[in-house]
Parts: C-alpha cells; structure tokens; sequence
C-alpha cells in the first residue's frame, strides 16, 4: 500500500499529471516516482488502463474517487492497483491537491480471473452438451416423477419440441400406443431401482411421426451413492433398424437358397433316372397300348424338373447372358413383352427419369423381363385386375463391388390391397404365397430376388395394408467401355 | 461306335445313363468315383467321358482336369444336378471356369434327346464310322 499526495501545477501540465507529488509506501515497482512524479506512474500505467487512471486526475466538481488500473511493470509482472482519492477544489474548478492510498488487489484480480476462467469453461461445456449430435436429456430424481431439467438442442431437432415444452415434464410424453410394453418395464424399473438401461422402443415426434429411439438411461449418483438424476441419451435408430431387418431378411432367403439348392440336387438326381428310362421305355414302346402310362410318368418328371428349374432361379447358376446396356433401354424393352402379359384392365405408366444421364447396368434381358413380369403379375392381383401400375427410373445409390455408387433404381408401385407385416416379412420365400390354389405358385418374389440378386442387385419392398407395394430393383451402374463411348454429361 | 466311360456315383443315375447309350449302340465303362474312372481312362480306348461333378471324393472338374492329361483325344461331357449342400454358386462356377473344363454341359434332369444330342456332338466322327 502506498500514500500519495499530489499537487498539480496546471501552468506547466493541461493533464494535470506535473507538479509535486509525495509518497510514502511502496513504490509498485514503478521507477522513477522520485523524479518524475505522476509522469512516471503515467508511463507505467497498461495502455488500456491509461484513460481511467488520468481519469482519476481530470477536473471534476467531486471530492472523491476510486479507480482501478493496471501497472505493466519493466520485469513484465503486471499489478492491479485500487486507487481511493480524495480532492480538494481550487476556486478555478480545478483540483488544487488530490491525495489518497493505493492498494495491490493483484492476487484478489487474479482469482476472479480465474473464477471466470470456470465460469467461461462451464459454459463452454454446455456448449459442447447442447452441441452434441445425440439428445442428451437430464431427469431430477429428487422430484416427484422425475421431471426434465435438461434437454439439448438435438433432443429438440429430434422430437420437435422445444424445451420450453417439456423440462417440468416426464419425458414420457414421447410414449405412444405403439410403444413396446416390455421396454416400458425396463425403463420404469430402472428409474425405481436407480440402476441403467438400454431399450429401443417406439416414441412419437410432436407432428405425431413414429420413430425408433434407442434410449440409454444411467443414474447420477451423489457423494453418498444416492441415486439424484439420471442421464437420457435418445438417438433415432428407425433407418439402421430397418436396414437391420432387411439384412436378416436377406440372410434368411439365402439360407433358403442354399437348402433349396441341396434339395434340388438330391431331386435332380432322382429325377434323372425316371426321365431317361421312362423315355427309353417309350421309344422301345411306340406302338404299346399302355404307352400313355408311360407318357404321364414323363409328364410328371418334366413337371417336377420346371418347379425344380423355377426353384433353382432362385439359388443357381442360370448360365444367363448378361450384357452392359442402359437401364432404360432395358426397361422399354421389357415394358413391350409386359403391356401385352398383364391384361387389358391394368395400364401401365413408365416415368424414366435418368434424362441425358443415362445409366449402364448389366443385366440378362431375359431375366430382367421376368422379374419385371413377376412384380408386375403381382401388382395386377393386388389391385384385382384393374388399375394403374406406376414403373419409375431414377438414379439412385447403392454399394456393390466393383460399382460407380450409383445404381439404376426401378420402382414399380400399385395401389392395391397391400401387404400386412406379416405377409411382407415372407413374401420372398419360395412357395409362400396368399393366393388360392392353382392361381399362386409362391415363387414369384423369390425368383425375381434371385435373378435381381444374379445381376449384383438388391430387391426390396414396401407396402402397408390399403396403402398400395412399392417393388423396388437396385442395378448397380457398370463403368464399361460401352458407357465410355456413349454416355453424355451435360 | 464309340467307347463311352461314365463316370457317376449314383447307381440308378448311371443305370439309366447305360441304358440310352447302349441302346445307341456305343460300349459302356463305369465308374462309381473318379479315381476308379481315371484308372479305366488310364487304360486307352475311351472316345468320351461322361461325369458327374458333385461325387464324394474326387470332383468331376478335377477329373475332367486330371483325364485330359491321361487321354488327350479324349472329349469331355459334365453332367450335374448342383451340389448337396447347395453350394455350387455362380461364383463358385466362374472359379472353376463355368463349364467345369468339359467341351460340353448337361444339366440334370436332361433328356434322351439332349442326352443323344450331346454324346453326336462330341464323339469324333471316326468312332461314329460303324
Ligand atoms: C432422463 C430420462 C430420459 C427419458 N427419455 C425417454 C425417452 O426419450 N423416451 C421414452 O419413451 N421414455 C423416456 N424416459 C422414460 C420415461 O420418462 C419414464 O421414466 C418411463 O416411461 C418409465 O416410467 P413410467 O412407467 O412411470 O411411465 C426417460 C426417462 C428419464 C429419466
Ligand atoms: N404387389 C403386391 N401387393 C400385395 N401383395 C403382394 C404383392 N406382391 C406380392 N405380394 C404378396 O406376396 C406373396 C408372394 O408373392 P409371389 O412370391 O410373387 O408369389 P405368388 O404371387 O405366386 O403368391 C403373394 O401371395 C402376396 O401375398
Ligand atoms: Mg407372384
């Protein structure tokens, strides 16, 4: 701490800074006080602190004043100085002598600076929450019903609520109808145990859209392991759960595939016999009146050899000619053979929307008509015979080797009866069908999914009860040299 | 005529296979599994081999693969139903070249015609020459 008394001599200095000054106590660290007076304090005096400390000196009507400044000292320590003055007024106005005590409040600055430091890096923390791609949300378990206190800005995006809405709240809000009773269990045990969980379950955004939330709930405990919030980690897994599904679908039908193909081998093989003999038998039997035994016995053999043959569309080689042509080429093709095999009562509307940018797939155009011929067969039956059946090409995107990323993708839409879940978890099966004996044979899904499968493709469906199939055909895009010659980017 | 071995481990397969080609007139060797048919093929005289692809031991495309060694005049016919186990993929077929190595395939359940058919083809015209 330091005294100071000064007296100004306003004809030599307009700031007010010359004159006489006495000082007792420390010198801060400043040089030259002896000499230099108040200069000396002015120079040390922190660029940026300099107009409050003169503002400590300049005429005023008041007797008293404090201030704050800081010294940037020659040995680089910087000092925060208090300074309390008090003044004595010349009849001019001006002050004749201003005196009064400093105070170094260094450390007691510097521990607010600290103290915001936390304060900042708090908030950037909450930054960083708020920021986070997955919605955190936090629930006070010391209140009745475990309200919201917290929710991010994803919690918002992903919902649709604002949290204005719903801290207060139980986040059960999001709960609907379709919500899995057995995860609603594990979460209300969890909450009254104080212990974590994992569930995925069904919960509605604000709009009323269902979506798959997988929710992560964990307790905070306190010091003495009292259970005082938990944390909500909510993140929308509707897509990967969906793609989840079709791959087990995928992995299902080609189980299928493998046992179908062992089957048929096994038939194959006895199949083989009947039919050569019996049809040695008939050459050796022309003229015989029991001949006709003999040709049913065939008949049957043949028969059994095309189911066998469908089958095997499905999980064999076909020895099929696949060439690189473009995808819509491929479809108009097709459409001509189709118009003429669905009936008068069905129209058939093809939207090609690959423009200039045309896609090269590679495919057996054989192939490629009769899975558009099954999808096609089944949009028909759905809508009864009479309706509008919707072929569309885009571009799409897919991941197969040795492909661009892009992919032909044809939908072929009908706004028929639709299929439950049940029926669309199985459609693909061979031999699973829903139509009366003699008008379904069950194999035209599966066949299409092999061939489609043979061409490096995916197949894949969506339908709703009353809403109407949506068959879709994924051809990745072949860079070939055909492609190079022909195709045009604008 | 010509001297056919027929290779194939399934006896009423191979049965009916003697059948039509001794009723076409040709001489017919068999062997239950591909070692015994190379041992046979090792011996001379076989204008054709029919074989089986899928047979426990040694499979009909290293059969085709080993014979042409042993019998360079010889022609090749692979017969197949698939595999037991489903296993035979078209990528299992690019792997071991599509037609297995034989200068001809049939699939199983064929015909008498396309049986017939094939074994004109491929037997030379020479041993055809009664
Ligand atoms: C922090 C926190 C977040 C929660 N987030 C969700 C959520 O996103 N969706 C949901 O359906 N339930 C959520 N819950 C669960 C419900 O709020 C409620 O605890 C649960 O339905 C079981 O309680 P109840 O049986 O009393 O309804 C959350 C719970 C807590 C504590
Ligand atoms: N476009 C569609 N609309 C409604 N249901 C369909 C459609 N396509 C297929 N299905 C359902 O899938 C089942 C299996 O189809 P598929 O394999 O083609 O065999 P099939 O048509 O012989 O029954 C059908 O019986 C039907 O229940
Ligand atoms: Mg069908």
């Amino acid at each position: 701490m330091a005294f100071f008394d000064h007296v100004p001599d306003w004809r030599r200095d307009g700031r007010g800074l010359s004159g006489s000054l006495a000082w007792t106590g420390t010198h801060f660290g400043i040089r030259g006080l002896e000499e230099r007076g108040l200069e000396a304090v002015a120079d040390a005096v922190c660029a940026e602190d300099r107009e409050s400390f003169l503002r400590i000196f300049v005429p005023t009507e008041e007797a008293s004043r404090a201030g704050e400044f800081r010294l940037g000292l020659a040995d680089g320590r910087v000092v925060f100085l208090y300074c309390d003055a008090s003044i004595e007024m010349a009849a001019d106005g001006r002050p004749a002598r201003i005196f009064g005590t400093l105070h170094d409040v260094t450390d007691r600055r510097r521990f607010e600076a600290q103290l915001s430091d936390i304060l900042r890096e708090r908030e950037m923390l909450l930054a960083v929450i708020d920021a986070c791609p997955i919605s955190i949300t936090v629930a006070d378990a010391q209140q009745p019903d475990t309200p919201l206190i917290y929710a991010n800005r994803t919690f918002e995006t992903l919902t649709g609520y604002t949290r204005d809405e719903v801290l207060g709240s139980n986040c059960r809000f999001l709960q609907g109808p379709d919500s899995d009773p057995a995860a609603l269990r594990v979460l209300h045990d969890a909450v009254v145990t104080g212990s974590q969980a994992e569930v995925r379950l069904t919960n509605r955004r604000k709009d009323g859209t269902p979506f798959l939330n997988r929710l992560v709930l964990a307790p905070i405990r306190n010091d003495r392991g009292h259970v005082t919030a938990f944390i909500g980690l909510q993140s929308d897994v509707t897509d990967e759960a969906r793609r989840e599904e079709a791959d087990k679908q995928r992995q299902r039908i080609e189980a299928l595939g493998r046992m179908m193909g062992g089957i048929a081998h096994e038939i194959n093989n006895l199949l083989q016999p009947i039919t050569l003999m019996t049809e040695e038998l008939i050459a050796r039997h022309t003229d015989d009146a029991e001949r006709p035994y003999l040709d049913a016995v065939l008949d049957c053999a043949l028969n059994a050899r095309r189911i066998i043959g469908d089958l095997l569309a499905f999980s064999r080689p076909s020895g099929r000619k696949a060439e690189v042509m473009d995808a819509a080429t491929l479809l108009h093709d097709a459409l001509v053979l189709i118009r003429k095999a669905v009936g008068p009562g069905i129209v058939m509307d093809l939207d090609v929307h690959s423009g200039d940018d045309r896609i090269a797939v590679r495919a057996d155009k054989t192939a490629f008509t009769q899975v558009l011929l099954n999808l096609a067969g089944n949009a028909a039956a759905a809508m009864g015979g009479t309706g509008a059946i919707r072929i569309a090409l885009t571009p799409g995107r897919m991941v197969a080797a040795g492909s661009t990323g892009r992919c032909a993708r044809i939908d072929v839409t009908d706004s028929g009866c639709g299929m439950d879940r049940a029926t669309l978890e199985r459609a693909f099966e061979p031999f699973f069908t829903t139509k009366p004996i003699g008008q379904g044979t069950g194999l035209g899904l599966s066949v299409a999914f092999g061939l489609v499968k043979d061409m490096g493709g995916e197949i894949t469906l969506d339908s709703a009860p009353g809403r109407g199939t949506t068959a879709t055909v994924l051809l990745p895009e072949v860079i070939g040299d055909w492609y190079h010659g022909h195709h045009t980017r604008h | 005529m010509a001297t056919i071995l027929v290779i194939e481990d399934i006896p009423s397969v191979m049965l009916s296979l003697r059948v039509v080609l001794e009723g076409g007139g040709h001489t017919v060797l068999c062997a239950g599994n591909g070692d015994d048919g190379l041992a046979l093929l090792r011996r001379g005289g076989i204008d054709l081999v029919i074989t089986d692809i899928w047979m426990p031991g040694k499979l009909g495309s290293a059969v085709i693969a080993e014979g042409r060694g042993l019998a360079p005049d010889a022609r090749f016919l692979a017969i197949t139903g698939g595999a037991p186990n489903g296993s035979i993929t078209p990528d299992h077929l690019v792997g071991a070249g599509a037609d297995f190595g034989a200068d001809g395939v049939l699939f199983k359940p064929f015909q008498r015609t396309e049986l017939i058919a094939a074994v004109t083809e491929l037997i030379p015209a020479v041993a055809l020459q009664p």
